[in-house]
């Protein structure tokens, strides 16, 4: 098949600049201006070769309109096996995608219908190869049931979606390809229940305080949701990842910024200890200080335990890194002894930690 | 008292020769061809990661910072330790991992570190001034000079 497809290309190549010329007829330019350049040079080839068999030619006029879909085009005198064949290769992942193709396939075999409508809207959408209109009720069926395995995996986001249900009904119904989406989760361009003011609207012909709430409704809705959104985007700039710009959802968000917030909490209730019993580490204070170095020890195994996986022994040194930072020994020990207002005594301290 | 220490990190092959390593944060036998060595310990290069952030050593640079039984990252160390300021252009609040411009006493965002007339930045190489503590570039410093100076003559 690629051996005959060759020697046509050739062939074609003077031609197909004359081809791109819109004195053509409808045919040719809405598919030149299609995705795939390939197919575009094998349309003009259609055209130019009208000396071939009728039924040839319908093929290829057939072939190209239905296979341009952002595929290289492959073979241009549509044998139907090559064809197909091609198609059964894009069925995984029209399956995976919409759940729809393999039974659409089979509808085509079936009807070998030409006159298929060609939506324009086909073109931005390269998954999808066929408009899906609803005269097959078992395409719908099929589809049906190959959508509800799909959200399954993701039951966290059918969650979120409070009026998941009902889109799930509505692009069942025969809905053609607008969805943006493949069946993970409703697009907000599907079609949703309406709202109550909406219905009220509709029925009572709409009279102008009410669509004035209603807009007003929205957009007070849409600046509560920006709101919601900005803390959520001010919050992810605290917490630290690895990559600092790594996107989270708003789940993680919540979930990692509580995990931080206990490790920063931990992690201060230990440099408490650690200040304490390190100044009060002359005399008197030495047996207390090594009971608190015990109950630090255990602080800190619960804290790596469950906030990380790693594990390490203390270790002495110096170390001075070349950022920001300078003096931060004494600076971290004169800011810790600051915001110790309320500790003053490492005695004290002790003492606090007893009753605890 | 606490001491910080900057520790390497390096990535060794496993020896074919001798018993295998345990790994110090999961105290299992290492069995993958790469393996880490920090902290005279070796690590799975999956174990050796930062408390905070949760990345890996391995790939993220290498050094290792450790503090309050803490193994992190050079990012999460001043994080967390660091020495934090204020921007001398924006008065805002500096974090400690962030890089900065220095001059004389004065820290700079990164980013506010422009002419504060012009706010255009500077190349590598170019002359700013600073006056009446804010910085300028070399036309805005003179133009201000020479208007300065024609006054004077005038009077």
């Amino acid at each position: 098949m690629m051996e005959k497809r060759k020697p046509e290309f050739r062939h074609l190549s003077p031609i197909v600049n004359g081809c791109k010329s819109p004195q053509h007829d409808s045919l040719t330019t809405s598919i030149t201006g299609r995705v795939s350049g390939e197919g575009g040079e094998a349309v003009s080839e259609t055209q130019e070769n009208t000396t071939a068999a009728s039924g040839d030619s319908a093929e290829r006029k057939r072939v190209p309109r239905e296979h341009c879909n952002g595929t290289i085009f492959i073979n241009g005198v549509s044998k139907e096996t090559a064809y197909h064949s091609e198609l059964k290769k894009l069925v995984p992942v029209i399956e995976l995608a919409r759940g729809g193709g393999p039974v659409d396939i089979k509808a085509r075999e079936q009807t070998a219908d030409i006159n298929h409508k060609v939506q324009t809207t086909e073109l931005c959408r390269p998954q999808i190869p066929l408009p899906l209109d609803s005269r097959d009720p078992l395409l719908s069926e099929t589809r049906m049931v190959q959508l509800s395995p799909l959200a399954f995996p993701l039951p966290a986001r059918a969650m979120l979606y409070s009026n998941f249900a009902q889109p799930l009904a509505t692009m069942n119904s025969g809905y053609g390809g607008e969805t943006e989406q493949y069946g993970m989760y409703p697009s907000h361009r599907i079609k949703r229940r309406p709202a109550p003011y909406e219905i009220e609207i509709n029925d009572d012909n709409g009279s102008q305080p009410k669509i004035v709430r209603r807009i007003f409704t929205n957009s007070r809705e849409r600046w509560r949701q920006q709101n919601v959104n900005g803390a959520f985007a001010d919050l992810r700039q605290l917490i630290p990842t690895h990559p600092p710009d790594k996107k989270l959802s708003k789940n993680e968000i919540l979930r990692l910024a509580m995990k931080y917030i206990n490790f920063l909490a931990k992690l201060l209730d230990d440099q408490e200890g650690v200040v304490g019993g390190g100044s009060g580490a002359e005399g008197a204070w030495a047996p207390e200080g090594h009971e608190e170095s015990l109950v630090r020890e255990e602080l800190l195994q619960g804290m790596l335990s469950s906030s990380n996986s790693s594990c390490g022994s203390l270790l002495g040194g110096d170390g001075s890194p070349d950022s920001y930072t300078e003096d931060q020994d004494s600076s971290v020990e004169s800011r810790t002894q600051t915001s110790r207002v309320l500790h003053p005594h490492s005695g004290l301290h002790m003492d606090e930690h007893n009753h605890r | 008292m606490v001491f910080d220490k900057e520790e390497s990190v390096s990535l060794v092959p496993l020896q074919s020769k001798g018993k295998p390593r345990v790994c110090a944060g999961c105290n299992r036998r290492i069995m993958d061809r790469f393996m880490l060595q920090a902290l005279d310990r070796y690590w799975h290069e999956d174990c050796l990661k930062c408390a905070c952030c949760d990345c890996r050593l391995g790939d993220v640079g290498s050094t290792l910072y450790t503090r309050a039984n803490l193994i992190l990252c050079h990012k999460d160390y001043l994080r967390l330790f660091g020495m934090t300021g204020n921007c001398a252009a924006c008065s805002k609040v500096i974090p400690a991992f962030e890089m900065v411009m220095r001059a004389r006493e004065n820290v700079y965002h990164l980013d506010c570190f422009a002419c504060q007339l012009c706010s255009q930045r500077f190349c590598v190489g170019d002359k700013f001034f600073l006056k009446n503590n804010m910085i300028l570039c070399q036309l805005d410093y003179e133009g201000g000079h020479q208007n300065g100076n024609s006054a004077d003559q005038a009077l």
